[in-house]
């Protein structure tokens, strides 16, 4: 159920359903992630897994770990010891190319939206599919069901300058989605935002969870994780010590 | 067409670094080509030369000529060889200068008999030249030491010195381009960034700098060649005209080859020092 585009496989939206060995989106066994130059123990043997279709919080104060475990799934590091799986797979199979295959699977939204300031909202989600080689037929029906899952398709002329900050966040989060991942990381995806930008974006998130998509947020944002309660993972000093499965925030 | 759109932008957008190195490329292919241009001209002169060149040996009296000839028809070098008697010399040199008679009719024949070769390379004549004297019965070699030499070691001097020179710039342009790719990804940082979070790969980012790399080369080359080839014929209409000793190439069977391969040379150093630029840069993104 994969087809071929430029080479690189990616997933059809059927096959999303089948691409996950077994019921773990994410698995971390004895995790220590020490950064070599500083020597800095960034994570300190976590061991956990992530369901899929899950939604879970990772939460922990600045330096708890929380970016570094972001950093893994997406492979931008490497782990000292231990074994990260996604979808079943181990990262330590893709390596030097192969690691574009990898990150088709996730979306990824930052507190930094990251939308190209000359392209407007169709075209910066359209980005994604461009650069993963989708067919250009395909990207109208794509884009415009990403923008409308994150309410923002009456907007997809708008330059990124002219929307606002939760308005460019949803944007990001419709690139991110607009592939149709089966996981979707977003680092501090609130960070920038007022109190109403940021439950409104919980609220795609969450939209985007129902859909059968993992969702990892890592945040600071207390009253988010108290309001729209789902399982949350503490990180302390790099160590993962609580798992709360009804959440809630307790540092 | 979307990476050709990029590429354009690059190179709008990193205007300086371009121009710079659009100039540096177009210098070196012009000296390029004018170093392939004179060292064919220089190796046409030296093949005239050859043909020309010719060690005389003259032989003692008594000497058997024809056992010394089949001699130094042994030697590889030689490409051909005469046997003249003494009696030809004469009648060769009363050819020429017609008083010589008048000398023979005083002192008598002065001219020994003399073994002509031709050899195969111009810079061979030495060689064969010492090798002949060391005979028995050969009294004296001539070769045309006096502009030989010289002749041989100037030439060879300028293709080295020419050589040098196009490696050197070859060198900066490559420099040049690895720059200019380089600021241009730094320019597209932003992007760059986004494309290995959606998952781009490796060629899909490089593509638009691999693009500019080659357009800058077909650029450098077709400014190059329309510089050259102009400048080219019009010197050799004039050393035609003022030395017309010279064997100048004016043929364009034998100039298109040289002209081609330098335009080609300009798209090959663009797009290795492009393909070499882009990598590194993403291999210092990992």
């Amino acid at each position: 159920m994969l087809h071929r585009e430029h080479d690189i496989l990616l997933p059809t939206h059927a096959a999303q359903h089948l691409c996950c060995r077994g019921k773990r989106m994410i698995d971390f066994k004895h995790v220590t992630l020490e950064y070599p130059v500083t020597r800095t123990l960034a994570l300190d043997d976590v061991s956990m897994h992530v369901g899929k279709g899950e939604f879970v919080y990772l939460v922990g104060h600045s330096g708890a770990g929380k970016s570094s475990f972001m950093n893994l799934v997406l492979k931008r590091a490497l782990p000292s010891k231990g074994e990260v799986r996604v979808a079943g797979e181990a990262l330590a199979r893709y390596r030097g190319g192969r690691t574009a295959l990898l990150r088709r699977r996730m979306g990824t939204v930052f507190q930094e939206n990251l939308l190209l300031p000359h392209l407007n909202a169709y075209d910066n989600v359209a980005f994604a599919l461009r650069v993963t080689g989708v067919a250009q037929r395909e990207w109208p029906s794509r884009v415009t069901t990403a923008l409308r899952t994150v309410g923002l398709e009456h907007k997809k002329y708008a330059l990124p300058l002219q929307l606002s900050q939760g308005e460019q966040q949803r944007v990001a989060i419709a690139r991110a989605i607009v592939s149709d991942p089966p996981l979707l990381l977003a680092d501090e995806p609130t960070g920038n935002l007022d109190p109403d930008n940021s439950r409104e974006v919980l609220k795609v998130l969450q939209n985007v969870n129902l859909r059968g998509t993992t969702v990892v947020v890592a945040t600071h944002a207390r009253d988010l994780v108290e309001t729209f309660r789902h399982r949350t993972l503490t990180l302390r000093k790099g160590k993962l010590v609580r798992d709360d499965p009804y959440g809630g925030y307790a540092l | 067409m979307y990476h050709f759109r990029q590429a354009l932008v690059a190179m709008r957008g990193n205007f300086t670094a371009t121009l710079a190195t659009l100039m540096t490329m177009t210098l070196t292919l012009l000296m390029l080509g004018f170093v392939l241009l004179l060292t064919l001209n220089v190796n046409r002169t030296l093949e005239q030369l050859e043909s020309q060149v010719e060690v005389a040996a003259f032989l003692n009296v008594g000497t058997d000529g024809a056992a010394l000839l089949k001699q130094v028809q042994g030697f590889p070098q030689v490409r051909e060889a005469q046997l003249v008697s003494s009696e030809q010399v004469l009648e060769e040199m009363t050819r020429d200068s017609p008083y010589a008679r008048d000398a023979v009719a005083l002192v008598g024949n002065p001219f020994p008999t003399t073994v002509r070769m031709r050899v195969g390379r111009v810079e061979d004549s030495r060689v064969v030249a010492a090798a002949v004297s060391r005979l028995p019965g050969v009294q004296d070699v001539e070769y045309g030491a006096g502009y030989v030499d010289p002749t041989v070691r100037a030439l060879t001097a300028i293709r080295a010195a020419g050589y040098g020179l196009v490696g050197l710039l070859l060198l900066g342009t490559l420099f040049n381009i690895l720059n200019a790719v380089r600021v241009a990804m730094y320019a597209r940082r932003n992007e760059i960034s986004v494309m290995r979070l959606l998952g781009a790969t490796r060629g899909f980012i490089r593509m638009p700098h691999v693009i500019e790399g080659v357009l800058l080369g077909v650029l450098a080359g077709a400014v190059a060649l329309a510089l050259l080839t102009p400048a080219y014929f019009e010197l050799a209409r004039r050393v035609q005209l003022f030395a017309p000793v010279f064997p100048v190439v004016t043929d364009p069977a034998v100039l298109a080859p040289i002209l081609g391969g330098v335009a080609l040379l300009g798209v090959i150093i663009g797009l290795l020092g492009s393909l070499f630029a882009s990598r590194r840069y993403l291999q210092e993104l990992e």
